[in-house]
């Protein structure tokens, strides 16, 4: 422990760093000659808040956004069934818990944390841009984009739990015989299993999320036609699309917390 | 007693600088049912750890049937020579009864097969009647978590009798059950896990325990081997020494 | 080890029926997705993916147009504004979020209102948990991207928008982890000084601040790390800061502009990754 005085002046030099930062960062970014609201900004912003009183209930719009959240729906679990698929053999080789020989153990897991460091880093937008530049136009392009950045965020938490395990049983099975490969099927993955099933429900929400937004790249879903109904200005319908979005989102949410519960009791 | 099984020659293991023990030898015979016992933290963990293949001495060498086990690596040719079972990891609590059971086999079974018996467990008729032997054949579907730990034992007892290596160690299995559940396992480990092609190793604490079930024991205290008597010849105030 | 009780079927329920739904759910996407891109498949597992990506990855790192290695990096550093723009982006739509949800997580963690901290149960702040609560569901669920172009047509174009934008979704999701913290707060300090005769500030300094500051400074900057990723992609929209230019470079393919600036992201995100882990060590070594 370093004593006391020391303690105190990081403390403060932290603080301050960190305050300074930020507000010359907010002053660099809002201190400018142009007007921060645009020129009828005032008048559309009002237009827009007042517009939540005009919600867009017609039968006809209602069935429209019902259809994007189900296709919203559908493209998450597309990409998340794909990215745990994948992720499942990538995870268990780069917890470095299965392979005997050393050498190729450490090159194993070395490279494969630094491929799935480096999906996990890209936004799944940038990868769709990217994936479009080389495909072209298609729905599996969505799909695509979703799966591999999540394979990065999935495979580096299934390693991580798979190697957190309780040690004693896994020795034990070692003890009798069983092989690494052996043990980590009998043993890590079983006793992993509970904590790696609630992350994944934890990631569902995010991934809905993830899918709302593939509309930029013209993918059906409530993104899209929330962005169609601001291009078209109506802000009713826009309001519409924004609380079918919260409620679907809430709903997973809460459909997860419940899972999550249910897994740790 | 038809000769040594398992030779144990200046055994010592050091962390850094610290001793788990030092310079530990005996041997141990076909047929015998070894006690050994010291205070907590004396090394007899250590020990049993090593003669399983899960740790290395630092100095010395341990051989079964004449291989060093220093040598050899996770597979075949441990799991016919050693099987441990422990306090209370035994088990997988996730994992059905049966799974556990087979997981004796693991050391002899292919990586297909072993997966294709968690899907499907293989070899029902053979562990239902090892677990009819020991009184639990009727949680054979069950998870093991759900199960007292009498029964956890038992289905640790039962993968033993699976893998059937010639070196059988246990850690303490009895000493987190009450009197009346250690004497049943007790009995059991005699009755089931001891023959003549056989050594034992357990560790206990419990002095009525030794002198009934076990013909030897050596006693560890502050990483070295302070006696090595067989059964007749133990008393009390040795083992009070042992523990003071 | 525990025999089986009510609660326990019903979780094991809950778990199957949760599991099968997931699976069944899947298969229904695949099917979807599959019948929905049935022109394009063919296409996707062709040789001509294949050579499309080799050339699209060296058109990333202008081998196509035989620039050299200097006037590359000669390029990248002129970038550099732009990064330096999108990281003050990042730190300050992070530091908004992190005031507004610190000053309003109060109020929305259930034992403020109920009688667990002031012995009795105050009804009007029930209403004000319900309020503060639902909008930090509201902004949470809306994606930042959506909110930016939201905020496109009333704001002028540049960087604030982004900020506000990123500021906004992060209230939601910082007040929620920070409500929960409250909630799980550990009581007992609390209750042994209150019954010493401490109050107020007191309470706080002593009981509340010191379990509650380092999980809120590690959630903060944790949410920066994903702040910093999702700061290029608004500015996609927001004509601000590395997305403008990531658009602009799209737009007219310039692709060896997009591999700098792609060059560019990588940075700041490793850059950032690396100040989180120490200031995190720096947090956990100070508690």
């Amino acid at each position: 422990m370093k004593n006391v005085n020391h303690f105190f002046e990081h403390k403060k030099i932290l603080t301050l760093i960190l305050v300074s930062a930020f507000l010359w960062s907010s002053i660099r970014i809002f201190y400018t000659d142009q007007t921060l609201i645009s020129y009828d900004g005032i008048s559309t912003l009002f237009n827009f808040l007042w517009s939540v009183f005009y919600l867009d209930v017609t039968p006809e719009f209602l069935v429209i956004c019902l259809k994007a959240v189900v296709q919203t729906i559908l493209y998450a679990f597309g990409g998340l069934s794909l990215a745990i698929i994948i992720a499942i053999p990538i995870g268990i080789l780069s917890s470095g818990t299965c392979i005997y020989n050393k050498y190729v153990n450490n090159t194993v897991v070395t490279t494969l944390r630094f491929v799935l460091a480096c999906t996990r880093s890209i936004h799944e937008l940038i990868w769709a841009l990217l994936l479009v530049s080389i495909i072209g136009l298609s729905p599996m392009v969505a799909v695509l984009a979703l799966t591999i950045p999540y394979v990065g965020i999935l495979g580096r938490i299934f390693a991580e739990q798979l190697r957190d395990v309780p040690q004693q049983p896994i020795r034990l099975l070692l003890s009798n015989g069983a092989s690494y490969t052996k043990a980590v099927m009998y043993g890590r993955i079983p006793l992993a299993m509970p904590n790696i099933i609630s992350y994944i429900f934890y990631r569902l929400e995010c991934g809905i999320r993830s899918a709302a937004i593939m509309s930029f790249i013209g993918i059906q879903g409530i993104g899209y036609q929330i962005h169609l109904s601001l291009l078209d200005l109506r802000f009713g319908q826009v309001w519409t699309g924004l609380i079918c979005l919260t409620i679907l989102v809430v709903v997973v949410d809460a459909w997860s917390s419940i899972v999550r519960k249910a897994l740790t009791s | 007693m038809t000769g040594n099984l398992i030779d144990i020659n200046n055994v010592s293991k050091y962390y850094g600088t610290s001793a788990a023990l030092k310079d530990v030898s005996f041997k141990v015979g076909q047929g015998e049912i070894l006690a050994i016992a010291g205070p907590s933290g004396s090394g007899k963990t250590t020990l049993l750890n090593m003669i399983s293949g899960l740790s290395k001495p630092t100095t010395g060498s341990i051989s079964i049937s004449s291989q060093d086990i220093g040598k050899l690596k996770p597979g075949k040719d441990l799991a016919n020579l050693v099987g441990m079972i422990d306090q209370q990891y035994s088990i997988i609590p996730e994992l059905n009864v049966i799974n556990n059971v087979l997981a004796g086999n693991l050391g002899n079974w292919s990586l297909f097969k072993s997966l294709l018996s968690l899907i499907y467990p293989l070899e029902r008729g053979k562990v239902f009647a090892i677990l009819k032997d020991l009184g639990i054949e009727d949680k054979i579907n069950n998870k093991a978590a759900h199960l007292s730990g009498g029964e956890q034992q038992r289905v640790s007892i039962a993968r033993l009798l699976v893998q059937n290596p010639m070196v059988v160690l246990a850690d303490e299995p009895v000493s987190s059950l009450d009197p009346a559940r250690a004497e049943d396992i007790m009995q059991l480990i005699r009755s089931k896990l001891v023959n003549t092609n056989r050594s034992v190793i357990i560790t206990l604490h419990n002095t009525r325990l030794i002198q009934e079930y076990c013909s030897r024991l050596i006693g560890i205290k502050e990483h070295s081997i302070v006696f090595d008597v067989s059964a007749n010849e133990i008393n009390e105030s040795m083992l009070k020494e042992l523990y003071k | 080890m525990n025999k089986l009780s009510d609660s326990t079927v019903k979780n094991k329920y809950i778990i199957r029926i949760s599991l099968i739904s997931s699976v069944i759910l899947s298969i229904i996407s695949w099917g979807y997705v599959l019948f929905e891109s049935r022109y394009s498949l063919p296409g996707l597992f062709s040789l001509h993916t294949v050579t499309e990506t080799k050339e699209f990855i060296s058109k990333l790192m202008g081998f196509e147009q035989n620039l050299s290695l200097a006037y590359q990096f000669n390029s990248w550093f002129e970038l550099r504004h732009l990064a330096f723009e999108t990281l003050l982006m990042s730190i300050c739509s992070i530091g908004i979020a992190g005031i507004i949800a610190l000053t309003t997580c109060i109020f929305a963690s259930r034992n403020f209102h109920d009688d667990t901290i002031f012995g009795y149960s105050r009804p009007l702040l029930k209403l004000v948990y319900f309020i503060v609560r639902n909008i930090y569901s509201f902004t949470r669920a809306i994606p930042e991207l959506i909110l930016a172009i939201i905020l496109m047509l009333f704001l002028t174009p540049g960087i604030w928008v982004a900020a506000i934008a990123l500021a906004i979704h992060n209230v939601g999701v910082l007040g929620k982890l920070y409500s929960e913290c409250i909630e799980d707060m550990d009581i007992t300090a609390l209750k042994s000084l209150q019954s010493s005769g401490a109050r107020g500030w007191q309470l706080l300094s002593y009981a509340v601040l010191p379990q509650l500051l380092p999980k809120f400074l590690t959630y903060l900057l944790y949410r920066w790390e994903v702040v910093i990723r999702t700061t290029v992609v608004v500015g996609l929209v927001s004509a601000a800061g590395l997305g403008r230019e990531f658009r602009l470079s799209f737009s007219y393919f310039h692709y060896e502009d997009l591999g700098l600036l792609l060059l560019w992201y990588i940075v700041l995100v490793i850059i950032v990754d690396l100040l989180c882990s120490l200031l995190r060590q720096f947090i956990t070594v100070r508690y």
